[in-house]
């Protein structure tokens, strides 16, 4: 019997609809839907046979808000959508933009290594967020601790880099913006990897006999649906199909760093774990690399494009020197002008393909910029692949998408 | 685990061509665009071009990976502007279709070729209220069930439609009137 979904959450959190089927609403505020996201699901006994998510509790309408904003402003909005990985969003967002400006050949090399790196490091905070939060929906609750205690390292080092631990609005067009990272950084740096380590939570659920019997052969996502549903990022390689942007389209710094692709073809819950927790080993790997590149850099190496009509005078100067602060006040005034057209530059951010579509009428702010968020696109599979296990893979199995619901909402 | 990507096996004009010989008399314009092949088709091929894109072997555009639009108000009876992004990974390739439809119109939907047009749709439709023909499942996403209006729209405010025009006033002083707070000069006052 079919149930107007829509409506069923008026006459409370269940409704019997006949004999053996139920409806149950499960969230907004279910601590397993990792957020705001209502999903009203149809029983029969403990089985699943239908599963409409219900989201948009969180939006705020960025798209509409960039298009108010210079594009300097629009920098800020970035990082409030993956609150977990905020420098990969600003990423993202800066290199949409130098797309549309057709200057990617002229971001120096010191910029492509600090972005790939802080692009690195939030995919593993945004991993660690994850594995805590997916362990604990399972029922491991030590996870959660250790995993929040290494995260607490990377969002320290996010601080001596620009000054933030979440919202990072780190970087600008054409580079690292103003404020470089300060010299101890790379030292700091060294200094976390040489301490952290993964070996803990590995031993702590990989092998773990309860975890693997909750999540081995549940929610699995066969190649073929995973494609046609868009899923990108770790959710599409757990699924068997070796895809990653890093690769496939190297961007930044990814073209001269040694690293490999998780890819596990089972497509079941734990198939995606695996291949998240081997992308945090290759994402330590990688930030290893970049600060030997980093190291081998000659001390004045620029972090910045030499384009004055797009990168800020030093700050320093601004007060004593006409030019500079001539050169300050149009940039704050009317801030970067890319020509007319349009760009679309995707980025594999932690949860997928992160992607910035805009279209520029040649003025200061954008006339339309689009989020592909990566969160938003994977959710649709829910329809389908609860579809057929019990309530309990439910939970198992929103976490192995990872969503972030300030992503799906905007 | 794997080492190499696949190099793409054709270039941006390559695709281009190829995409304009499969969409035939409903192609009307077709570019590289910063890198990317951007093709401009009439919006009722958008269904069968979808699907020849998919099944041709050439290409092999296995994922729609974005679908979104781009208001237009000046362009009477064309406003919304489509933009199906579509990659192939086994051949690594990108693609970019755009159509044109005007206020009130409607297009193919494209979730019964990839289903991540369900949810891709349903958000054109909801910020945008373009209808979706064939659609399975077309209600609003983000915003809810019932709101008026479509928030992406050039002519819809930012701040809502709702929102009272004087509210950008310095209101420090709530419903007060600060001259409420000067005593009146007494008429004698000056001339002493």
């Amino acid at each position: 019997m079919s149930v107007e979904t829509g409506t069923a959450s008026m006459f409370g959190d269940v409704e019997q609809v006949s004999e053996n089927q139920m409806v149950l609403n499960m969230g907004p505020q279910h601590p397993s839907t990792h957020g705001v996201m209502r999903l009203l699901i149809e029983v029969d006994g403990e089985t699943v046979t239908k599963c409409t998510p219900d989201v948009g509790f969180l939006h705020r309408g960025v798209e509409k808000l960039i298009e108010t904003h210079d594009y300097r402003g629009g920098i800020t909005l970035t990082d409030r959508m993956d609150y977990t990985a905020g420098p990969s969003n600003n990423m993202g967002y800066l290199m949409a933009i130098e797309k549309l400006m057709g200057m990617e050949d002229e971001i120096p090399l010191r910029a492509k290594l600090i972005r790939t790196a802080v692009a690195e490091l939030s995919r593993l905070a945004s991993h660690h967020i994850w594995i805590g939060t997916h362990a604990l929906d399972i029922g491991a609750m030590s996870a959660f601790l250790w995993s929040l205690r290494e995260r607490e390292k990377i969002l320290y080092l996010f601080e001596q880099a620009c000054g933030a631990r979440l919202t990072t609005s780190f970087m600008r067009v054409g580079g690292t913006g103003p404020h470089d990272v300060p010299e101890s950084w790379v030292e700091n740096v060294d200094a976390f990897l040489d301490s952290y380590t993964l070996d803990e939570l590995n031993s702590l659920l990989t092998g773990n006999e309860i975890f693997q019997s909750r999540t081995r052969g549940v929610g699995v996502i066969p190649a073929e649906q995973a494609l046609s549903y868009g899923l990108t990022g770790p959710s599409l390689r757990g699924s068997g199909v070796d895809w990653d942007l890093r690769k496939a389209r190297p961007y930044a710094a990814y073209d001269m760093i040694d690293f490999e692709i998780p890819v596990f073809p089972e497509g079941d819950v734990y198939a995606r774990y695996l291949v998240r927790l081997n992308e945090m080993y290759q994402a330590t790997r990688i930030v290893r690399q970049c600060m030997e590149h980093l190291r081998d850099l000659p001390a004045d190496a620029p972090s910045n494009a030499d384009r004055p009509d797009l990168v800020p005078p030093d700050v320093g100067r601004v007060p004593f020197d006409m030019e500079a602060m001539i050169n300050h006040f149009k940039l704050v005034m009317h801030g970067v002008q890319p020509p007319q057209g349009e760009a679309y530059f995707g980025i594999e951010g932690p949860k997928g393909e992160l992607g910035y579509y805009f279209v520029s009428d040649g003025s200061g702010m954008p006339y339309r910029c689009h989020v592909r968020s990566p969160s938003f696109v994977n959710l649709g599979i829910m329809e389908d692949a609860a579809v057929g296990g019990l309530i309990a893979d439910t939970v198992a199995l929103i976490g192995s998408i990872d969503i972030v619901l300030g992503e799906v909402d905007r | 685990m794997i080492e190499t990507a696949p190099t793409p096996t054709i270039d941006a004009a390559g695709i281009v061509s190829r995409v304009r010989e499969l969409a035939g008399d409903a192609c009307e314009g077709g570019r590289v665009v910063r890198g990317d092949p951007v093709v401009e088709i009439s919006s009722d091929a958008v269904q069968p071009l979808a699907q020849a894109l998919r099944d041709d072997d050439a290409l092999r555009f296995e994922q729609l990976i974005d679908v979104t639009a781009v208001h237009w108000p000046a362009d009477v009876g064309r406003e919304f502007e489509l933009v199906y992004q579509y990659r192939s990974l086994s051949n690594n390739l990108f693609l970019r279709v755009k159509t044109r439809v005007g206020d009130g119109g409607s297009v193919t939907t494209l979730a019964h070729t990839y289903q991540s047009g369900r949810w891709l749709e349903r958000e054109v439709h909801d910020l945008f209220g373009v209808r979706f023909e064939g659609h399975p499942d077309l209600r609003r996403v983000l915003l809810p069930d019932g709101y008026e209006g479509h928030p992406l729209r050039k002519d819809y405010p930012v701040e809502g439609p709702t929102f009272p025009e004087d509210a950008h006033r310095n209101d420090l002083f709530g419903h007060l009137d600060p001259d409420d707070f000067w005593d009146e000069p007494e008429s004698g006052a000056s001339g002493s």
